[in-house]
């Protein structure tokens, strides 16, 4: 029966050539876009995704569950800005835990930070601090950062690496090259800690692999400098039991003699004649330093995020799985997220694409949906008699729907093949010509200078899925129009 | 033995706000392996009683019985097998599958049953012989369309006969042929029920047509004016 089935099929489709021709173009030209465009964006994700994992991200980001979005490049959006950005509660113990996991190479740690940078009197500019322990950042992301002069922090050693862009804009203002050795003027931007103000010496000068508009801000400070510069502190005023020795030292201290506005105010613009603040000037106005030491000795394990990296990507999802429900078992106040939560605009960007691109699909699937189904419905009713007499002489309704379904089948594998032989066609040719980005735009959704896009399996394989699910949709109706066929309508031809 | 039997059937059709009574209360038996003539008038209801025997239109009131099976109240699918298995049609515009060629017009309703389907072999041996009892061996690999209106309903009446079934229904089958043509097919309808043994059923408005016949059922605005057997 299946031969008499198809040959009806073949030889309906080849009687009606360009009706079969026009459904059949349509079925190809949507396959290739679709084969084409997913190995664009296969590609470019994948391109993506290895760089931000592989140069900063990590597989996997934690943080305190208080952070709401955990944005490494864009501090001020990990939450309130009127809040200071959350530590990692407990980070020994569960750095320690996450180390264990087979399934895990490496964990950095990371402080994050916006300053504005001042270079003496000469030049301004402004910068995003990650503050990093130099030897477990460098094991987690090696080929991340190229150091262009001087070199990366050292352990235990103060200083800030600045990037590329920064120190370039700083030379920019101050009409003259800043280098390695020099010293910066590092001022915090956030709204709760009070200002802080560092000054920091030039250790180098780095460029960020797979640069994107905001990576290209990024200079790297040591840790001790990035806590003093957050806040991050041990001791917090509302919170520390002080003995009564203590007490009685300290009277009655609040936030508001230490950094408040009055007279006597550490950042007054009083407490220097010409308007401009020194440092060395800050012992002698304070005099007896010991309250203001107190509140400033760092917590050594404050971090604001833990990256992971994992050995392989596709433990991803079950290990952010694993995390957080152990966190939830140990009662802590910490979150796995995926990295391209924490990844910025740029990974996200590439994201949304994929999602308006599968948005595009879908449309143009519905109006192939509508053109193919509306072309069987005439073919059923041009063939109401036909099919009508077909029922009478024997056939049961399930002949009926197959040879319908059956055309649809045929002209959609046919032109569905075709469609992907073209799509993988071109692909091949601009994977072997290079597709080179010519703005930076184009670079961060690439994911680099030169693109050369792969012919993917899972482009190909959804490919094929959206034509036999738009075959399949496309028949229901005319297939319900011919089973409605009486076989007493073969007695009206 | 009655292979059809029809009593006091009804049919009525609703045209807009009124009605049509296309059959008003017919009985009558049919003998298996006559050759039965519905004759009467256009308008008549010879087509709509065809059509109840063939199992493609239901009474609205009395019972039609083929072959001992009452017809009313199946599933389409169980219908659809009865109408298989007992009944062959032949249409007065011939009905081919435009896209098959001669030979697999007349395969076509084998291969719709495992009962019918055999070995392809089988079946090119009987389909070669009813290719040759309607005269169209030259024509074998021909579609419809290449054929004269004669060839087309030799083409059906072969399709009809080859799933070797115990009645043939033909609605008018000379009504599209000329009169020498329409003789001629009558004429081989009449020695396939002779050498097969097959019940065939007709209608007509022809007179000519209706003299071979050796059952008569004669209508008139849906009621039997006459019901004769003759031999
Ligand atoms: N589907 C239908 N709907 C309404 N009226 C019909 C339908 N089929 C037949 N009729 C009417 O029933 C009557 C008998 O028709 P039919 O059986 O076709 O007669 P015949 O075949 O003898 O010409 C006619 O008056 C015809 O108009
Ligand atoms: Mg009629």
């Amino acid at each position: 029966m299946e031969n008499v089935l198809l040959k009806i099929a073949l030889r309906n489709l080849l009687e009606h050539k360009t009706k079969s021709l026009i459904i059949g173009m349509l079925i190809m030209i949507g396959i290739t876009i679709l084969v084409v465009g997913n190995s664009f964006i296969d590609t470019a994700a994948k391109g993506i995704e290895e760089n931000y994992i592989s140069n900063y991200t990590g597989n996997i980001i934690v943080t305190s569950s208080e952070m709401e979005v955990p944005s490494l490049t864009m501090p001020m959006m990990s939450g309130d800005l009127e809040a200071a950005t959350p530590i990692i509660p407990q980070y020994n113990e569960i750095k320690q835990y996450i180390e264990t996991l087979p399934q895990v190479r490496n964990v950095a740690e990371q402080i994050d930070g916006l300053a504005s940078i001042k270079w003496e009197e000469k030049g301004e500019g402004f910068s995003i601090l990650f503050g990093v322990e130099p030897e477990s950042y460098m094991r987690s992301f090696p080929d991340g950062i190229t150091i262009l002069e001087g070199q990366f922090l050292q352990v235990g050693e103060p200083g800030i690496i600045l990037s590329k862009e920064v120190a370039q804009s700083l030379s920019d203002s101050a009409n003259e090259e800043i280098k390695p050795g020099d010293k910066v003027l590092v001022t915090a931007m956030n709204g709760t800690s009070g200002t802080k103000i560092r000054e920091l010496t030039i250790i180098g000068i780095h460029e960020l692999k797979g640069s994107s508009p905001e990576l290209e801000m990024v200079s790297y400070v040591d840790p001790e400098n990035m806590r003093i510069l957050n806040g991050i502190t041990l001791n917090t005023i509302d919170s520390v039991d002080l003995s009564s020795d203590e007490e009685a030292l300290l009277g009655s201290v609040d936030e508001d003699d230490l950094f408040g506005s009055d007279e006597n105010s550490l950042f007054s613009e009083t407490s220097n004649n010409e308007g401009e603040f020194v440092l060395d000037d800050w012992d002698s106005i304070l005099g007896d330093t010991s309250i203001r030491d107190f509140y400033n000795v760092t917590n050594p394990d404050g971090w604001h995020f833990m990256m992971v990296r994992l050995n392989n990507i596709k433990d991803t999802d079950k290990t952010i799985a694993q995390l957080n429900n152990y966190f939830e078992e140990q009662d802590l106040e910490v979150k796995a997220w995926d990295w391209i939560d924490g990844a910025g605009m740029s990974a996200q960007l590439a994201n949304t694409m994929k999602i308006a691109f599968n948005i595009l699909i879908f449309i143009v699937a519905i109006v192939a949906v509508i053109i193919i189904m509306n072309t069987l419905v005439i073919s059923v009713t041009e063939r109401i008699g036909e099919i009508g007499t077909m029922r009478a002489i024997g056939a049961r309704k399930g002949f009926v729907r197959m040879m319908i379904t059956w055309e649809t089948i045929i002209i959609s594998v046919f032109f569905g093949l075709l469609g992907i032989a073209l799509g993988a066609i071109i692909v091949g040719i601009m994977g072997a010509i290079g597709f080179t980005a010519s703005n930076m735009f184009m670079q961060v959704l690439l994911g680099g200078t030169v693109f050369r896009p792969l012919l993917s399996l899972t482009a190909m394989g959804s490919s094929i899925l959206v034509i036999t699910l738009v075959g399949i949709i496309a028949s229901l109706y005319p297939v319900s129009v011919a089973l409605k066929i009486s076989p007493v309508t073969a007695m009206n031809e | 033995m009655a292979i059809v039997s029809v009593k006091d059937v009804h049919k009525i059709y609703p045209l807009g706000k009124t009605e049509v009574l296309a059959v008003n209360g017919v009985s009558f038996d049919i003998t298996a392996g006559d050759f039965i003539s519905i004759a009467g008038p256009s308008g008549s209801g010879k087509s709509t009683i065809l059509n109840m025997i063939g199992c493609i239109d239901t009474p609205t009131s009395g019972t039609v019985e083929i072959d001992g099976t009452l017809t009313s109240g199946m599933k389409d699918d169980d219908i659809t097998r009865l109408r298989h298995r007992v009944v062959g049609f032949i249409f007065q515009s011939f009905n081919l599958v435009p896209v098959l060629n001669v030979y697999e017009n007349i395969e076509f309703p084998m291969l719709l049953d495992k009962s019918t389907r055999g070995t392809k072999s089988e079946r090119k041996e009987w389909i070669d012989y009813l290719v040759g009892e309607v005269g169209l061996d030259k024509w074998r690999d021909h579609k419809p369309n290449e054929l004269s209106g004669g060839q087309r309903q030799r083409v059906a009446i072969a399709r009809a006969l080859v799933t070797k079934p115990q009645i043939v229904l033909a609605d008018e089958p000379t009504a599209n042929l000329d009169s020498v043509t329409g003789e001629a097919i009558i004429e081989l309808m009449k020695k396939v029920n002779q050498d097969m043994g097959t019940t065939f059923i007709f209608s007509t408005h022809d007179q000519t047509i209706v003299d071979i016949a050796d059952h008569v059922i004669r209508l008139k605005d849906g009621l039997i004016i006459k019901n004769e057997r003759i031999g």
